[in-house]
């Protein structure tokens, strides 16, 4: 199996308000590159593994690994995605986010208390499109990497990881929220939300 | 009832390589909220009317409690751990040590490597007594839940994030480098010597077979494996070993009441070891029986499905 490749940064680390260069950077190269380090490592192990002689705990234990690895590589990618210079949703996304939330404020006043709850922890806040019940929209909770919304996919990603902040805000996490919402790339967001919608209309 | 905070137990300025501000802001922001948390949690536990809460909520608050908690506790331990110069082992904690790891510097390996493992996500690091297995073990713990039960932990290391992205960045293994340096064993030692009187979880007591011999299963196990000459009766009850497929490998079933027919195939040579199916009453009687005609007989503890839990092998029965 090939190896997985880092993605380049999707973000101009220079020009996100509220978040330095060397902590973008940081994140990028310690924290996603080190996932897909990982990854790699685990994929190399798990394609050398025996599986129908090797013991239990060490299949359950790198299965496990491979998850939380994979999953950190990919919310990650998102993560760098979701952030731009600033902007607002769209009409679109604005209907979207009304019809599945009650309005834009609303949708926002969750996702950023679920963000500010999860402080001095680690987890992500996702938006996510779940195709059950014609395709709608859901704010979900994701301890670690590893708790994902079943069958959905998400389209903007908050990590909370003290990882994403401590450098410039210390225990400050909700300051880092309130910046990680000002610098949406709302563009991408859209982007993302078409693409889920023609995927579930086809 | 409120939970009182504990002051600071280093001494922060006097620290090598871990800075004021970050013990400031892990001790304000990251203790200081797990208390409040915890405070304010168990004061809406105490104030809810559980007959008509939902026991989803009910089932939420405890759970959040317990991490408040854990947090919290973990914290105090935490700040307890540091202050000391990280190199000097007193005699008693390093005699623990290496009995338990083989030496020192392999318990520090692991413990090192545990923390490292760690890097870039949340969980602790810690050398905690056992009272059940009366020794030491490292472990580690996602979030602040998963330790031990009746597990005392004497040694902690934060591997939250806030506990060195501040100063170290994610150079996580920089980080755990300083805490090692910083230890304060004098204090683990004291912890420790506090720990081990704490008493293992009690067996269940058996007054009137209090003075019959017992022999575990994995001693019993270790007997055949090295051809140790025994001879191992099981004695479940009949109405039981009717219904029962499987015998352990190497018994023979004998009538528990009727002692009196098969004793004489028994040699006094040789030692006995009988068994039942929980190893509670009839196993011990039985034993004790084989014993006031002089027999060398003690009882398998746990009986038939103790051997079973350990894998023990069983062949066809009935």
């Amino acid at each position: 199996m090939m190896p997985y490749a880092m993605k380049p940064l999707t973000c101009d680390p220079q020009r996100i308000k509220g978040m330095s260069e060397r902590l973008i950077v940081s994140h990028y190269e310690n924290n996603y590159g080190g996932a897909v380090k990982r990854l790699n490592a685990i994929t190399e192990q798990l394609g050398s593994l025996d599986f129908a002689t090797a013991p239990v705990f060490l299949i359950n234990g790198l299965k496990r690994e491979e998850l939380i690895a994979t999953n950190s590589m990919i919310l990650h990618e998102l993560f760098f995605a979701s952030l731009g210079e600033e902007s607002e949703p769209d009409g679109t996304m604005r209907d979207a986010l009304a019809r599945d939330f009650g309005s834009v404020e609303r949708w926002r006043a969750e996702f950023t208390a679920m963000g500010k709850a999860q402080g001095g922890g680690s987890g992500w806040v996702l938006l996510t499109f779940s195709p059950r019940d014609g395709g709608t929209l859901v704010n979900q909770w994701a301890m670690d990497h590893t708790t994902t919304l079943a069958g959905g996919q998400p389209i903007l990603a908050l990590d909370m990881y003290e990882h994403s902040y401590h450098l410039d805000y210390g225990a400050k996490a909700a300051a880092y929220v309130d910046a990680f919402i000002a610098a949406i790339n709302w563009p991408n967001v859209r982007l993302l939300y078409d693409e889920m919608q023609r995927r579930h209309e086809s | 009832m409120q939970y009182q905070l504990a002051p600071t137990f280093c001494r922060p300025w006097t620290l090598n390589g871990i800075s004021p501000r970050l013990i400031e802001s892990h001790y304000e922001h990251n203790y200081g909220a797990a208390l409040t948390r915890l405070n304010a949690l168990t004061e809406e536990l105490e104030l809810l009317d559980i007959a008509k809460t939902p026991a989803g909520t009910f089932v939420r608050l405890k759970r959040e409690q317990i991490d408040a908690l854990n947090a919290t506790l973990l914290h105090e331990l935490y700040f307890a751990s540091l202050g000391g110069d990280g190199r000097t082992l007193p005699e008693a904690i390093a005699g623990a040590i290496a009995r338990d790891f083989g030496s020192v510097d392999r318990w520090r390996a692991e413990f090192v490597a545990l923390a490292n493992g760690l890097a870039g996500g949340s969980g602790w690091a810690l050398l905690t007594y056992v009272p059940r297995a009366g020794r030491l073990i490292n472990q580690c713990t996602s979030e602040h839940g998963q330790d031990v039960p009746g597990g005392i932990p004497i040694l902690a290391l934060d591997m939250y994030e806030h506990a060195y992205h501040i100063e170290f960045g994610a150079n996580a293994a920089a980080y755990v480098a300083a805490f090692m340096r910083n230890i304060d064993w004098d204090a683990v030692q004291a912890r420790y010597t506090d720990a081990t009187k704490v008493a293992p979880p009690r067996p269940l007591l058996q007054k009137q077979f209090a003075d019959v011999p017992s022999v575990t299963v994995e001693e019993v196990r270790a007997m055949l494996a090295s051809g140790t000459p025994v001879q191992i009766i099981d004695t479940r009850p009949k109405h039981y070993s009717a219904r029962s497929q499987e015998i352990m490998a190497g018994a023979v079933w004998r009538d528990p009441e009727r002692v009196d027919e098969w004793i004489g195939e028994l040699s006094k040579s040789e030692p006995v070891v009988t068994f039942c199916v929980y190893g509670f009453h009839v196993g011990c009687e039985t034993a004790a029986t084989l014993r006031k005609a002089g027999f060398d007989a003690r009882y398998m503890a746990g009986g038939h499905f103790a051997w079973k839990a350990v894998k023990g092998p069983v062949a066809r029965f009935g």
